[in-house]
């Protein structure tokens, strides 16, 4: 392993334990009550009742409530672990400033639609058959999410370096 | 790297992605069947004062069930106490356990592999990195399991218990970490071969 990657492994991983542990500084009424209704239950709850308007889902603090299904947001839900790994990836890269920054950007907002689009795929699943809740909610959408955060990473990696490249021969 | 590559590698590793996640759906009971002794190893190492079964329980969702008995006296809270030869068990999903062992080879697979030499160093290094992730998530978790058992009785009596470093650990892991580990370990063991191999 060069010193790069090296480099790269350790800041990635000191920082992911700092996100983490300053996450878990915030309490979980502090979560249930005001953030995850606010940033996660409505806007899903807008986009179910938008393609199914039939269902009229409802919003009660960390819970998404219709007749047919019932779900929880708890902590942990709300994509923050992959959030707090891309973040600390991009810083570790060690990339210009700005481009840091517009990766955080970019990748905060990727990782909210991917969460959105995996709860709002998991209220279905509820509703359809809840035998297929858990394979999708513990293995396969946990894994398919680091593939497309990967995915999110290389293209970031691949901007700045060509840009770095274009900078140098010009 | 230019598009094409970039478009090959995604697509590799998509492909990648579906056939071990469906690989692993289907055989996770002989997978994780085959790591049983190993969580048991790892946990009773970590927990030497006890005594340590694990075991699959099929129903509606597979689990894996851990079962401990304490060879002493286990003091919960100034007020409660589990007798030594009492077994309590926890349990955690089976599935959950396959997940960083997938993210790992899907790292390990989708990154270019140069040459055949490579690939065997690759394999010599993966192995391993199976059971040291394998080992630092699902034993520790089912561990975690317990300490939370003994956490909310002691709560329930209106004690606050030490947050013992499996639980920590614990948290640590589940928040993302699980996710993490693998990831970053799936790096060193590319990067690494890579290195060995161009030597």
């Amino acid at each position: 392993m060069d010193l790069k990657t090296f480099k790269f492994i350790a800041i990635a991983g000191i920082l992911y334990g700092i996100f983490h542990f300053s996450y878990h500084q915030i309490s979980d009424d502090v979560l249930s009550k005001k953030i995850y209704p606010t940033v996660i239950g409505h806007p899903t709850a807008l986009i179910i009742n938008t393609i199914t308007p039939d269902r009229n889902v409802q919003v009660n603090d960390h819970s998404i409530i219709s007749k047919r299904a019932k779900m929880n947001i708890v902590r942990g839900c709300d994509g923050s672990g992959v959030w707090f790994m891309l973040s600390a990836a991009i810083i570790g890269f060690g990339a210009k400033f700005k481009e840091t920054l517009i990766g955080i950007f970019l990748g905060t907002i990727t990782v909210y639609l991917i969460n959105q689009v995996r709860i709002v795929g998991l209220y279905y699943v509820i509703e359809y058959n809840r035998a297929w809740f858990q394979p999708v909610h513990v293995y396969y959408a946990p894994t398919l999410i680091i593939f497309l955060i990967a995915i999110f990473f290389l293209i970031w990696t691949r901007w700045v370096t060509n840009k770095n490249i274009n900078l140098k021969n010009d | 790297m230019n598009s094409e590559k970039l478009i090959s590698i995604i697509l590799k590793a998509f492909l990648i992605w579906l056939i071990l996640s469906i690989l692993g759906f289907f055989f996770r009971i002989n997978i994780i069947n085959l790591l049983i002794p190993f969580y048991e190893k790892v946990a009773e190492t970590s927990y030497q004062h006890y005594s340590i079964e694990m075991y699959i329980k099929q129903e509606k969702t597979d689990k894996v069930v851990i079962s401990a008995t304490p060879l002493k006296n286990i003091i919960i809270s100034p007020k409660q106490t589990l007798p030594a030869g009492t077994t309590i068990e926890g349990s955690i999903s089976l599935l959950h356990c396959l997940v960083p062992i997938l993210i790992l080879l899907l790292i390990v697979l989708a990154l270019p592999i140069h040459s055949f030499k490579q690939m065997i160093i690759l394999i010599l290094f993966t192995i391993p990195t199976i059971f040291l992730i394998s080992g630092l998530t699902a034993p520790l978790q089912l561990l975690a399991q317990i300490e939370i058992g003994f956490h909310n009785a002691a709560l329930k009596a209106g004690f606050q218990r030490e947050e013992p470093w499996v639980l920590t650990w614990s948290l640590l892991t589940e928040g993302g970490g699980r996710w993490l580990l693998p990831v970053l370990l799936g790096i060193i063991c590319s990067t690494t071969s890579k290195k060995i191999s161009k030597n």
